[in-house]
Formats: C-alpha cells, structure tokens, sequence
C-alpha cells in the first residue's frame, strides 16, 4: 500500500468517506510529509500544525455522528496566502501586509469548509501575486521538486510545488496572466484558471479586478474537477462572480476525445519554440489524434494585440490598489514588484478605458472565429525548458521585462479574453523537468477541456511518476 | 516620432509629480512598457468606440457560450 500523502485527493477523500482511514490519519500523514520536505521546496508561508489536527478530530467526529459528509470531508488542502480566514494572518508574500489579519472569510474558504476541507497552512506566493517565476524576497523562492535549482513558475508558486511535492492533494492559487497555469505546468500537475466570473473573488486579494480569477491545482484532473465544483458558482457577496450553473464536471470526465476538435496555433504562441518541448507538444497532439480527436493547424488573432492590452489594464489597476501603501511603505516592496508598478501610473484614464471597453468586441472575435470549428485551443505553457531560479532573479534589472514576458507569453493573453485555460501534464524535457500545454474553450467550457485532459491523462499516466524527493 | 517621445517624457513627468520615484531603469523600463501597449491599443482600436453597444464583459462571456446563452 502506498503512503497516505502519496494518494490522490479523491482516493483520500473515498478512504475517509470508507472509514478505511481517519481524517486524522490523513492529517498526520500530510504533516509528516511536509515537515520532511518544506525545508528543500518553502512550499509554506506558514504550516498550522494544531489548528489542521483540531479541524480532521472534528472531522472524525462528526463523521461518527453519522449525517452527510462534504466531497472533501477530511481532506487536508493549503492555498495561497491570499485568501482571507477571520483572525487568521494573511501575507499576500509581502512585507506590507506580513502581520495582516482579515475580519472575512473567503467565499471560496468557506465552501471548501463546508465541504469538509481541512487547512493545513499557507502556500508561499510570488510578493501580491506579481510575478511568474516564484521568486520572493521576503519569504524565499520556492523550488521545482523535480529540480531543486530550477523554478516552481508564479505567483501560485507554493500551490505548484506542494500538489506537485504531494504535501497537500489540492490547493487554491489566482491567475491575472498565468499564476495557476505556469506553477501548474512547470510543476507537472493540473492548474485551471476558469473563465472569468467562475469562481467568486470575495475575500481574496485582488491585483487587477478585471482579470483575476480564482482556480484549483490538482495533481489528477478528477481532483481538479471536485475542486472546481465546490469552489464554483454565484456570489451573493461577489457581484461579478456569474449567475451561471455549474456543470458537474466529474461526471464528464469519462466522455473522452473522440469526435472533438482541437485547434492548434500555429503562430505567435509558437514562436521561439525549442525542439525540445516542440517534440513534447507535437508527442500529446498525436495522442489526441490517437485518441479520436481531429487536430488542425490554425493562425489565432488578436495575438499583437492582446499583450499591451493586458498590460494597459492589469498595470493601471495593480496601481490604483497599491497608490497609498506605494508611496507610504515604498521601501516594503521587492524592487521588482515596484517597478512592474509604476508602468500602470503612466497610463492615462483614457487610454485605460479605452483597453476595458474594446474588450468585449475582441473576445467577440476571437471566441468566434478561433472556436467556430473547434472545441478547443492547445497552446504551449513554456516554449523552452524550466529555466533555473538564478537564472530568473531578474529582480528590476535591466532583462526584467523582457524574461518574465518571456514565461508568461502563452498564457498572458487568455485573462484578458476571459476564457477558462487548464494546464495539462504533458510530459517530461531530457533534463527531467515538466512540460505541459494548455487546453483553452469558449466561455464556462470548463467540462470541456477536464473531459479532454481526462482523455490524455488516462492515455499517459504522467499524473503517476513521483518527483524525486525522499522524505 | 519626436512627439512620442515628448509624450512619454511628459508621462515620466507626471509620474515625479505623483511622487513616485523614478529611476533611469525605471524610464527604460516604463518607455518600453507604454511604447509597446499604446501601439497595441491603436491597432485594438481603430476608428471612434461612439457607436460601442453598452454591453459588459460579464454579458458577452455567457452570450458566447456554445449553444447559446446561460
């Protein structure tokens, strides 16, 4: 029998509903194995060692009790540290709010509570989710379990490298430009940033109130899609998370590829590609062919546009958040973090708005012409292998702009669009690392791309293969 | 070309009034950053947004929807 850690979430959560193990078992087992790997990956901001082993006694009792259990009843998780809890503290990976403690709760905390959920502690995240490769000044880097020197991908950092370090089975991360979808792909578990209004914001940090989404990272597209469905749905407290039905996205998950349309870009997103993570991608597009899925080649638009777009907004609201604490704690931020900043500033209120209100028409566009005769996008995640973390302390050097434009070209251009984009396992590079495409659909198509990513998963097993970390 | 340029050293400026400090790195940086995302934006929008439909991004998302809106 393997270890408890290394089950999947829906085994552990089957285990516990079984009675074959206890909440409590679980919670141990879950502690053991981050005490013996936090110290290689800073996975955590913060580990809540008796608050996790109080929540799976209660869960065990209530259990004992008999009555409906939650989907994830006993099952211990950890977010980035960004989601509000009353009382408890809150970094958002900064100086700025190192002691910050919150009087909400999170919409998202509080259905995963209700679902049973045990929380174990807080993932460390790139400083206020600004970032994609995981770097932070404040709390330390955290680093790939698959390679210690190389990077997890951000600002979801923690996130990736805990599913990934199987210290926790699940984990909330944000995604404004890629933070789920880069730690997901780079670490080698699945990250869905869902379409925009998918998952209430209350209670979370924000960085750009436009393009924010809140999303699960899982090591199984099964675990995947029970976090999506407790997480999912209308917000009376959140006015922009959609009134819209959730799918049952588990219930899908065995319909398979065949008969569905995959569009491949052709351009932009693979510029610059290395044949080796060329080789990879092409590898998972013949498995789909494989699979039953048609696959065709095609030129995706907007793609010069989509960029500055995204930058015109996400800069102009990253700024107006932090105006007051900018030039009254300006010493507190990373210097990277400030000069990413101080872009949104020289914009004007025109041309802001400017990029808000062309951005209905253009998703209009895209959605019809990209989606008119597929099911769904494949894009990269990265075009080149997981670089190293010293070779990304970029800090607010010269070649700043220039490498994190770099990580986060393919997966930039969807928060801008609103469409949901899941990052999926695709295979290994010669040295090892992770490598993994993204699966993008038309608006709430979020079944659509978990049933894809299903198909593949069963096909390739990558979900299987361990890191090579010994507790 | 040349009023570009005295537009980004008038936003620069504005930056410094707003007493956010500026260094020489920062003005590359920030020069790049809006040269790049204003020619994206006049390619994204060409022509007048008057007769732009009052729809919300939320609105168009669930339009777009296969099969309709949900």
């Amino acid at each position: 029998m393997s270890q408890i850690a290394d089950w999947t979430l829906i085994e552990t959560a089957n285990a516990i509903a079984q009675r074959k193990v206890s909440a409590v078992d679980v919670t141990n087992a879950v502690l053991r194995r981050i005490d013996a790997r936090q110290s290689a990956l800073n996975a955590f901001i913060r580990v809540d060692e008796e608050g996790a082993r109080d929540a799976a006694k209660a869960a065990d009792a209530q259990q004992a009790e008999g009555g409906t259990l939650g989907p994830l009843h006993g099952v211990p998780l950890a977010h980035k540290d960004m989601f509000y809890r009353p009382g408890v503290p809150v970094t958002c990976g900064s100086a700025v709010r190192r002691d910050f403690r919150s009087t909400t709760l999170a919409t998202v905390l509080a259905r995963l509570d209700a679902a049973g959920a045990v929380t174990v502690g807080a993932l460390n995240m790139s400083e206020f989710a600004s970032g994609p490769t995981g770097h932070n000044v404040h709390f330390g880097p955290t680093h790939n379990p698959w390679n210690l020197a190389h990077i997890t991908g951000g600002s979801s950092s923690g996130s990736g490298t805990a599913v990934s370090a199987r210290m926790v089975y699940g984990s909330l991360g944000s995604d404004t430009g890629g933070s789920i979808r880069l730690p997901g792909g780079i670490c080698g578990v699945y990250g869905i940033k869902p379409t925009q209004g998918r998952v209430s914001r209350y209670g979370c940090m924000g960085l750009s109130f436009s393009l924010d989404n809140i999303g699960p990272l899982a090591r199984t597209v099964a675990d995947c899609a029970r976090l999506l469905i407790v997480v999912a749905g209308p917000d009376a407290d959140d006015p922009t998370a959609a009134p819209v039905p959730v799918d049952d996205y588990e219930a899908g998950l065995d319909g398979g590829a065949k008969g569905l349309r995959i569009a491949v870009a052709t351009n932009h997103y693979w510029d610059g590609m290395t044949p080796e993570i060329g080789d990879v991608l092409e590898t998972a597009l013949a498995t789909f062919g494989k699979l039953g899925a048609s696959v065709k080649r095609c030129v995706v638009p907007f793609h010069d546009e989509l960029r500055g777009l995204g930058n015109i907004v996400i800069s102009s609201e990253f700024c107006t958040l932090h105006d007051d604490w900018l030039h009254n704690q300006h010493d507190l931020y990373a210097p990277l973090v400030r000069a990413r900043m101080k872009q949104g500033f020289a914009f004007t209120a025109v041309e802001y708005l400017k990029a808000v209100q062309v951005r209905p028409r253009i998703t209009k566009a895209f959605v019809e012409e990209v989606f008119a005769d597929a099911d769904a996008l494949f894009l990269p995640v990265l075009r080149f292998p997981v670089p190293k973390i010293e070779d990304t302390d970029v800090r607010d050097g010269d070649t700043m702009n220039e490498v994190l434009g770099s990580l986060n070209h393919c997966t930039w251009p969807m928060n801008y669009l609103g469409l949901p984009g899941l990052s999926v396992p695709a295979g290994f590079s010669g040295s090892g690392l992770p490598v993994g495409f993204q699966l993008v659909g038309r608006p709430f198509a979020e079944a659509m791309l978990l049933r894809l990513a299903a198909a593949y998963e069963r096909e390739t097993g990558w979900p299987d293969r361990m890191p090579p970390l010994a507790d | 070309m040349e009023s570009e340029k005295m537009c980004l050293q008038e936003r620069l400026a504005l930056l410094r009034m707003m007493g956010v400090p500026v260094s020489a790195a920062d003005e590359r940086r920030v020069g790049d950053s809006i040269a790049a995302s204003l020619q994206s934006l006049d390619k994204a929008v060409q022509g007048t947004l008057f007769d732009t439909e009052p729809q919300t991004f939320d609105v168009v998302l669930r339009r777009l929807v296969e099969g309709g809106q949900r």
